[in-house]
């Protein structure tokens, strides 16, 4: 006896370890969790029957005084591997010798084979008694079935059960049941469990279908699918799915606890790759198998979730329990012929008014979140039952598509009803496009929700914001079409990389299905291209960086799209999970948006023209380019050229730029000088550093040349091109400008000094000739470069021979005019502090607010001088030396203070 | 041992971190961080709405290292962080006592 036991117990393992072993990809789900009931019974009942036996040799009685009794998934004869095995054992007495005989007997072969067993010993009493208590214990005894043993013991059991708890408790239970769920899905639905799902507890897992057969047990007496389907609470088509779904996560289910070895419902991250491979998911072109597998999981489970949803929402109405309390104050009307409010829900007469009105498959959904109303189970079985009206002229239909915007437009109310329209099918059928994003996973820790989901919540992220009503959404003046992007934002995925790209490119289909507006649809697909655009910039570029920012603006173009871009961005990333929404990501997301705006605003750089025009003179400049200057990476210097000096400068003079910027391999500076009819240009590039303005200007001053305008950029990799228009105060003395011009003739008879030669001074001679605005002070250029040389090594300083120079220029600082003007203005730029000087001209002034201005520790990017007649408007762009804006009021004042000081002081003395 | 800890401009994380694999460095702890030091908040008016940057987003990075790698892993940092402009950040070295994998309960170097 004691061997044949040994036997059982090896035959069970033997069983399960085949189980263990089984290589089927396409196992069965509910079958095989059958099974494993079955062969537990077997070992049980045998082991049970062994024990009776043992007990009779050695005491008078059998042991019909108890009954085993499997409740819970054992009782509904659903076991996966390493499923606790649920035991009761149900006596006839509290205490009886025959109790500890059983609970030997029994339960130690069960531990021995390696089972874990929830076990407890009650006598009927005892069951009421606990039952009262635990509704648990109340659904694990609906599933009590007698297995071995005293059946008229589980008779009573079965009928006092009935009596004391379930029966003239319908509705309590009813609500139980209801407050179950709920705390299961919230428990179940936190972010962990949304990315590892699990299989059992979570939502459209199978407690779901658990608690339908549950409440049909207790609230009807039904039993089975079958049984619900002819009592109406289920339709034929939903038990088919149903039963599909549940055998999907059955296989599931067994699959996990073999890969795991344990008692294991959750569907880790670290199985979920085995468990694909285990179950023949194949990766495709565009994803993994393991996407594959999740996401078919989450089709079942939001398969089941919707039944199950169904299925409650009937049998509240069968027991006129109000499932919309709020809603009860809504009156009752017709909405239209066949259509009407009636109790807080829509109705529709009978299913002949669809086919004779297929747009109000979409109405009615409009109407349900205009009215705030929810939708009778029986109108809900119509408009699932014709889905099939949804064709290609559905599609198009102008009807369709107003009902759609205007869900689009209301916002907050209208997401419940997309989440029913993506349950139903609807949103899929109208939308073929979002068929590829339903329930698409992406395999990473980062994407909580699949994508349907997503998008749905993005839309409902956009809607809160509109409801707190969040800047700039005041601004945005059609957001049906905001909110329509929103829920099309991601529609390029489960479509291999780039989604977004992908995204856009299906837009204009479904828009112009839709008949939505050419600009409309351009926008659309302009955000869903650009959707990522904010965020990768603000995490990854530096926004200190006007260039970066002016490049975003000029891809943006107008503030409509940029504030579209701005609010899908928060919404999108609030939707895809906390982490992705975080204080941190905000403040650089929101930096960046207000800088783009500001330069839009200003619009002097990103308009369309402008950005056309940029990309005009860029393309003339790249046209342009020698084959010399061509093989040399002047590329580096093209894209880092910013935006302002690419529209202020000439392309052949941006040309000449990039030779010159050749010779600084070798040399400090390069020097060029251009003769117009009443003055010089002088451009000099240079190794940008900080008081190289003030340096040239110094040399300007030194050389008696007055400066009437400058232009000074910054290349993004550091050049500086500092262009000035100058005019000579003094003119040469006779004898060296007849020795220059006896060279200038020398030089018409000898070939042309190049326009470029290297190491010199480059003058380019007057267009016409015999000019009067001819090359007269040759030396001077050459003092120039010679002063320009020493001061960038050091070796020059302009103070003091400056001061020796005062009497031939206080010569010419002749007339008084208004006094001297500072402003300082942080707000037109985010970049940098403007520095505006408005003041009477003289000579040298240039070189004293520079210098002032360098003595402040501050940086000038650029600076615009014009001067009219005697008075100058100087305007500098600056930043301090830690690349910042003056925002210190202490120090603004300093500034201001110093600069008229340089201004009024020399007033004075002069 | 050392942790080398450094706050850092976010847009730099992607460089610092190649850098720092390129040196041999396998492993290291990055968090979203917020704070001020001379880089200080600042107020933006923006047509009239009043936008106001308290802290400025930062990333930190911590690393733990043998004490002979602590030059390196400084100065690669230094290298690949810096921009020259204000708010580049700050590296602060402290001591480790020791440190202990969990999984096997190695210690010290070992378990770095």
């Amino acid at each position: 006896m004691e061997k044949s036991l040994k036997e059982h117990i090896r035959h069970l393992k033997d069983q399960r370890e085949a189980i263990r072993n089984s290589q089927d990809p396409q196992p069965p789900g509910r079958e095989a969790a059958r099974e494993l009931s079955v062969i537990t019974d077997v070992f049980l009942v045998s082991v049970f029957y062994q024990a009776e036996r043992k007990w009779q040799k050695s005491h008078t009685g059998s042991l019909r005084a108890i009954t085993l009794v499997p409740v819970g998934g054992y009782g509904r004869n659903e076991l996966a591997l390493y499923s606790d095995i649920d035991l009761m054992i149900l006596c006839a007495r509290g205490s009886d010798p025959v109790i500890d005989f059983v609970s030997e007997e029994i339960f130690y072969p069960l531990w021995d084979a390696g089972l874990e067993i929830g076990h407890s010993v009650r006598t009927v009493t005892d069951c009421i008694d606990i039952a009262r208590e635990n509704f648990h214990t109340q659904t694990a005894f609906l599933d009590a079935r007698c297995l071995a043993g005293n059946r008229e013991l589980f008779g009573e059991f079965k009928k006092r059960f009935h009596e004391r708890i379930i029966e003239g408790q319908r509705k309590k239970f009813l609500e139980n049941i209801l407050i179950e769920n709920q705390k299961r899905y919230q428990r179940y639905g936190e972010a962990a469990f949304l990315l590892e799902p699990n299989i059992k507890e979570g939502k459209g897992g199978l407690r779901d279908y658990h608690s339908i057969l549950w409440t049909a047990k207790a609230l009807f007496n039904l039993s089975t699918p079958e049984e619900m389907v002819n009592a109406a609470l289920l339709s034929p088509n939903d038990r088919t799915s149903l039963k599909q779904s549940l055998d999907f996560l059955w296989r599931t289910r067994n699959r996990l606890h073999i890969l795991s070895g344990r008692k294991n419902d959750q569907l880790c991250f670290e199985y979920q790759e085995d468990m694909a491979g285990a179950l023949g998911f194949a990766a495709k072109a565009d994803f993994l198998e393991v996407e594959g597998l999740m996401r078919e999981f989450y089709l079942h489970a939001s398969n089941i979730e919707y039944i199950s949803s169904l299925f409650f929402d009937r049998i509240l109405h069968a027991l006129k329990i109000k499932p919309h309390a709020k809603t009860v104050a809504l009156p009752d009307r017709i909405l239209e012929k066949g259509v009407s409010i009636y109790k807080g829900e829509i109705r529709i007469d009978r299913p002949e008014v669809l086919i004779k009105k297929p747009y109000l498959l979409l109405k009615i959904f409009e109407y349900a979140a205009r009215y705030g109303a929810g939708i009778h189970p029986q109108a809900g079985q119509f408009i699932r039952d014709n889905l099939c009206l949804v064709n290609d002229s559905f599609r198009s239909s102008r009807r369709t598509s107003r009902s759609m915007l205007n869900l689009m437009k209301l916002g907050l109310p209208a997401f419940k009803q997309l989440e029913v329209m993506l349950q139903t099918g609807l949103l899929a059928l109208y939308i073929p496009e979002f068929e590829n994003i339903r329930c698409q996973v992406q395999h990473d820790a980062y994407h909580i929700y699949t994508v349907d989901k997503h998008s749905l919540l993005t839309f409902l992220e956009l809607s809160l914001m509109r409801e707190e009503d969040k800047y700039p959404f005041a601004e945005i003046d059609r957001p049906e079409y905001l909110f329509l992007t929103a829920l099309l934002h991601d529609i390029g995925k489960g479509m291999g990389h780039n989604h977004a790209e992908k995204g856009a490119d299906l837009i204009p289909k479904i828009a112009g299905r839709m008949g939505l507006e050419e600009d409309v649809i351009r926008d659309m697909v302009f955000v869903v291209r650009h959707h990522l655009l904010l965020v990768e910039i603000a995490t990854r570029r530096d926004l200190e960086d006007e260039k970066i920012i002016v490049e975003c603006a000029q891809k943006i173009q107008d503030i409509k799209r940029l504030n579209m871009l701005y609010l899908l961005t928060i919404a999108d990333s609030k939707a895809t999970g906390s982490l992705a929404w975080t204080a941190w990501k905000a403040a650089l997301v929101d930096e960046l948006y207000l800088k783009i705006k500001h330069i839009l605003q200003r619009g002097e750089l990103a308009t369309p023209q402008t950005t056309a025009r940029i990309r005009k003179v860029l393309a003339r400049v790249k046209d342009g380019l020698t084959p010399e200057l061509k093989n040399l990476a002047v590329s580096k210097h093209i894209e880092n050229m910013p935006g302002d000096y690419l529209l202020t400068v000439a392309p052949h003079k941006i040309l000449r730029h990039l030779q010159l910027a050749r010779e600084l391999s070798d040399k400090k500076f390069a020097l060029f000088i251009e003769a117009k009819n009443s003055f010089r240009e002088l451009t000099v590039l240079a190794e940008d550093k900080p008081g190289l303005f003030a340096q040239i200007s110094g040399v300007l001053a030194l050389n008696d040349l007055d400066v009437l305008g400058t232009q000074i950029f910054t290349w993004g990799d550091g050049i500086a091109v500092d262009i000035f228009q100058v005019r000579e105060l003094i003119e040469e003395p006779a004898d060296e400008a007849h020795m220059l011009h006896g060279d200038t003739k020398d030089n018409e008879n000898n070939p042309p000094l190049p326009p470029f030669s290297k190491g010199g001074v480059h003058l380019i001679p007057p267009l016409e000739k015999g000019d009067t605005g001819g090359f007269s002070g040759e030396i001077r250029w050459k003092r120039v470069a010679e002063d320009l040389e020493k001061t960038l090594s050091g070796r020059l300083s302009f103070d003091y021979r400056l001061a020796e120079k005062t009497t031939p220029l206080s010569l010419q600082a002749k007339k008084r005019g208004r006094s001297s003007k500072v402003v300082i203005d942080n707000e037109s730029s985010d970049f940098y502090t403007v520095i505006e000087v408005y003041t009477n001209d003289r000579p040298g002034l240039l070189y004293s607010l520079a210098r002032t201005l360098f003595d402040m520790g501050l940086d000038i990017r650029s600076a615009k001088i014009s001067t009219k007649v005697d008075q100058v408007v100087d305007v500098f762009y600056v930043r301090d030396l830690y690349g910042q804006k003056i925002y210190h009021p202490e120090q603004c004042e300093e500034i201001k203070k110093a600069l008229l000081f340089r201004l009024e002081g020399h007033k004075r003395t002069g | 041992m050392k942790k080398i800890e450094a706050i850092i401009k976010p847009f730099k994380i992607d460089e610092v971190k190649d850098a720092l694999s390129q040196i041999g460095i396998k492993g290291m702890t990055i968090t979203e961080v917020k704070g001020f030091g001379r880089q200080k908040g600042h107020k933006e008016v923006y047509r009239g709405a009043e936008y106001v940057v308290d802290f400025v987003p930062k990333i930190k990075i911590e690393v733990v290292i043998d004490d002979v790698m602590v030059e390196r892993v400084v100065e690669t940092i230094i290298k690949s962080a810096k921009t020259g402009k204000i708010g580049d950040g700050k590296i602060f070295v402290y001591s480790i006592d020791e440190v202990i994998r969990i999984r096997t309960g190695e210690k010290g170097k070992d378990a770095v």
